[in-house]
C-alpha cells in the first residue's frame, strides 16, 4: 500500500471514531427520550432522528454547508468563537459522518432500553438508588450490549460515508479524503484501478471485521444472560 | 355484641403509617383511608382490580396519586396539598412485587448488597448472614438470577428488600407469580420472615388463605375503598367481609402435648381446645390454625365414631344467609368465635336457631407455629 492509501485508511479510522464518539451521548439522550419520554413532539423527534437514514447523504451535506459553511452565521460563530472550522477539515467529515450514522445508534440503544423491565428500575429506586444511580447501575449496564452494538455498527457505516462528506468538506487528500473518497478519486484518474481495488478490498475487510466485532462484544457483554 | 358486630373497630396504639389516598382513573376511583400499625403483618385483601397494588405503589412512592397524605410515624412522605412527595429512595420501604425484578446482570450476592451500596452503608455481616440463613440463600449467592427457579428468585427479592434496612416491608402478592408447588416452598420462608424480622409488613393479596396464614390485621379493599379493617380473626370469619366462599376461621392458641399420641397436638384457647396433627419442626408454644367455614359440620348430638378429632360444643350466636340457599352460622365456644357455612335446608331440618346449643365437627390442621 502506498503512503496515500495508508493516510486515507488512518484518516477514515480517525473520522469514524470521532464521529461515533461525539454522537454517542446525543444518541443515548435521544434514545432515552424516545423509549421513556411521554412528551408532545415525540413524533417529530422520532422523524428527525430517522431522517438521515432515508435522506440522500448529499442532501445532509448540503444542509450542513448551508448551516455551518463559512458564510453561514452559525458556521462563523463556530469559527470565530470556538476556533472550529468544519469546511475542508476532517472535523467537518466527522460531524457529517456522525449525523448520517446517528439513527443506527439511536435505534440500537432505544431497543435495548425498551427491553428493560421498568419494574427493575422502580425496585432499584426503592432500594435507595437516586435516578442517576439507577441510570449508572441498572439502565446503562443492561443497555450496554445495545449501546456497543450500535456504536460499532455506526462506526462501520461511518467508514463508508461518501455523499455527505464530499458535499460538506470536499475531497482533500490527507484532510478529508477518507477511504470511499480515495476509491472514487482513484477511479477518476487513469491507471487507478489497482489502487481502487486494493482500497475496496480494505473497505470490505473493515466492514466484516466491524460486524464480527459487534457480534462478539455483544455476546461477551451478555454473559450474565447465558 | 350481636348485630353491632358488623362494624369492625380498629384500635391502633403506638406509631402508625397513616395513609389517605385518592386518585381517579378511567372508570375507577381509588379512595382509601387507613391507619396501619408499625408492627406485625397488615394484609390488604381484595379481588383483582380493587386497587390493592395501586395503594402499595403509592406507599412505595413509585406511583403518585392525585390527592393524598402518607405519614410514617411523624415523617410526612406525601402531602399533595403541601407539595411534599418524598422520593422512593428516601422513603426506605422494602418493596417486593409479584415479579421478583432481580437485577439480571448482578449475581445474587450483589443483588442482596445493592441497597447498602446505593445508600453507601456498610452492610452488617451479622444481618447478612442471618438473612441468608433465614431464606436459605447460601447455595445461590454466586449465581446469576437467570439460573434461579421462580421460588428462589422470590426468596432473593425478599432478602434484598430486607437487607436494605427498610422501615417497613411492602409485599405485593409475592406468591402470585409462582406455581402451586413453589408456593408451598416459599410460604414457610415468608412466614418466618414475617415473624422473625422486626420490620412491620404490609402484605397485598387476593387470597384469604394466605392472609389467614400471615396477617395480624386485615384491610379489605372493595372497588377502591376500604370495606373492612380489623383484626384478622374478626374480619376473615365474617360472611360480608370478602366473599361467601372465602370465610376463614383463624384460631390462635397455645400448643400442647396430646396425651397418648405423639402424632397429635392440642391448641388451647380461652374456653376450649382443639386437636390437630403435630407439625414436625418447631418447639414453639403459639400456634395458628386455619379453618374454612365450609369445612365445619354441625351436629345436634356429640358425634362419636367419626374420623374428625374435633367435636366442639358451641352456642349459635348469629345466622346470616346469602339469599341463595346457604347460610353462615356464627358459633361461640368460650372466647372463640367460629363461622360455619351450611345450607338453608340443613338449618331447617336441624331446627337450628340463635341461642341454641349444638356441636361443631371438623378436622384441623396446624398451619403455623410461632
Amino acid at each position: 500500500m502506498s503512503a496515500s492509501e495508508i493516510s486515507a485508511l488512518l484518516l477514515s479510522l480517525k473520522v469514524s471514531a470521532v464521529a461515533v464518539l461525539w454522537s454517542l451521548p446525543l444518541a443515548f439522550a435521544l434514545a432515552w427520550l424516545l423509549a421513556r419520554g411521554r412528551f408532545a413532539g415525540r413524533f417529530v423527534v422520532n422523524i428527525l432522528v430517522h431522517l438521515p437514514l432515508v435522506l440522500p447523504p448529499v442532501v445532509v451535506g448540503y444542509l450542513l454547508l448551508l448551516t455551518l459553511g463559512q458564510s453561514a452565521p452559525l458556521g462563523r460563530f463556530f469559527h470565530d468563537v470556538l476556533g472550529l472550522r468544519f469546511v475542508f477539515s476532517w472535523t467537518g467529515a466527522a460531524l457529517a459522518a456522525g449525523i448520517v450514522t446517528l439513527p443506527f445508534q439511536v435505534r440500537a440503544i432505544r431497543l435495548a432500553l425498551e427491553a428493560i423491565d421498568p419494574q427493575i428500575e422502580q425496585v432499584a429506586r426503592t432500594l435507595g438508588a437516586t435516578p442517576m444511580g439507577v441510570l449508572r447501575t441498572i439502565t446503562v449496564p443492561l443497555a450496554l450490549p445495545g449501546i456497543v452494538a450500535g456504536l460499532i455498527t455506526a462506526f462501520a457505516a461511518s467508514l463508508g460515508e461518501f455523499g455527505a462528506i464530499i458535499t460538506f468538506v470536499s475531497n482533500v487528500p490527507g484532510e478529508t479524503q477518507t477511504l470511499p473518497l480515495a476509491i472514487y478519486s482513484a477511479l477518476q484518474s487513469p491507471g487507478g484501478e489497482a489502487m481502487a481495488a486494493r482500497l475496496s478490498l480494505l473497505a470490505i475487510v473493515l466492514a466484516i471485521a466491524g460486524l464480527a466485532l459487534s457480534e462478539w462484544v455483544v455476546l461477551r457483554l451478555r454473559r450474565w444472560s447465558t | 355484641m350481636g348485630g353491632a358486630s358488623l362494624a369492625t373497630v380498629v384500635h391502633v396504639s403506638g406509631p402508625t403509617l397513616q395513609c389517605d389516598l385518592s386518585h381517579r382513573f378511567d372508570g375507577f376511583t381509588l379512595d382509601v383511608q387507613a391507619q396501619i400499625p408499625l408492627q406485625g403483618v397488615t394484609a390488604i385483601l381484595g379481588h383483582s382490580g380493587a386497587g390493592k397494588s395501586t395503594v402499595l405503589a403509592a406507599l412505595a412512592g413509585i406511583f403518585k396519586p392525585q390527592g393524598g397524605r402518607i405519614v410514617l410515624g411523624d415523617d410526612v412522605l406525601l402531602d399533595t396539598k403541601a407539595g411534599i412527595n418524598v422520593a422512593p429512595q428516601s422513603r426506605r420501604f422494602g418493596v417486593v412485587l409479584q415479579n421478583p425484578a432481580l437485577f439480571p446482570h448482578l449475581r445474587v450476592q450483589d443483588n442482596l448488597a445493592y441497597g447498602a451500596r446505593q445508600r453507601r452503608q456498610a452492610m452488617s455481616v451479622l444481618t447478612f448472614a442471618t438473612t441468608v440463613k433465614m431464606l436459605d440463600l447460601k447455595p445461590l449467592l454466586e449465581r446469576f438470577p437467570r439460573h434461579l427457579s421462580g421460588g428462589e428468585r422470590q426468596r432473593v427479592a425478599l432478602a434484598r428488600a430486607l437487607l436494605s434496612h427498610p422501615r417497613m416491608l411492602l409485599l405485593d402478592e409475592p406468591l402470585a407469580a409462582v406455581d402451586r408447588a413453589r408456593r408451598r416452598e416459599v410460604l414457610p420462608f415468608l412466614e418466618r420472615l414475617c415473624q422473625e424480622s422486626e420490620v412491620p409488613v404490609v402484605y397485598v393479596s387476593y387470597s384469604a388463605d394466605d392472609v389467614a396464614r400471615l396477617a395480624d390485621q386485615v384491610i379489605v379493599l372493595k372497588q377502591g375503598c376500604v370495606h373492612r379493617h380489623g383484626d384478622v380473626h374478626d374480619v376473615l370469619r365474617r360472611e360480608d367481609a370478602f366473599g361467601f366462599d372465602d370465610i376463614v376461621n383463624v384460631i390462635d392458641g397455645e400448643l400442647g402435648e396430646y396425651p397418648d399420641d405423639p402424632a397429635l397436638a392440642t391448641l388451647s384457647f380461652e374456653g376450649g381446645q382443639i386437636v390437630l396433627p403435630r407439625r414436625a419442626q418447631g418447639a414453639s408454644l403459639r400456634g395458628r390454625c386455619l379453618l374454612h367455614a365450609s369445612d365445619i359440620m354441625l351436629s345436634t348430638t356429640a358425634l362419636e365414631g367419626v374420623s374428625a378429632h374435633n367435636v366442639l360444643p358451641v352456642d349459635i350466636e348469629q345466622i346470616d344467609d346469602d339469599g341463595q340457599g346457604r347460610c353462615c352460622v356464627t358459633l361461640r365456644c368460650g372466647e372463640l368465635r367460629l363461622s360455619a357455612r351450611i345450607t338453608q335446608a340443613s338449618l331447617r331440618r336441624m331446627t337450628l336457631a340463635v341461642g341454641k346449643s349444638t356441636f361443631a365437627v371438623f378436622k384441623a390442621e396446624n398451619l403455623r407455629t410461632r
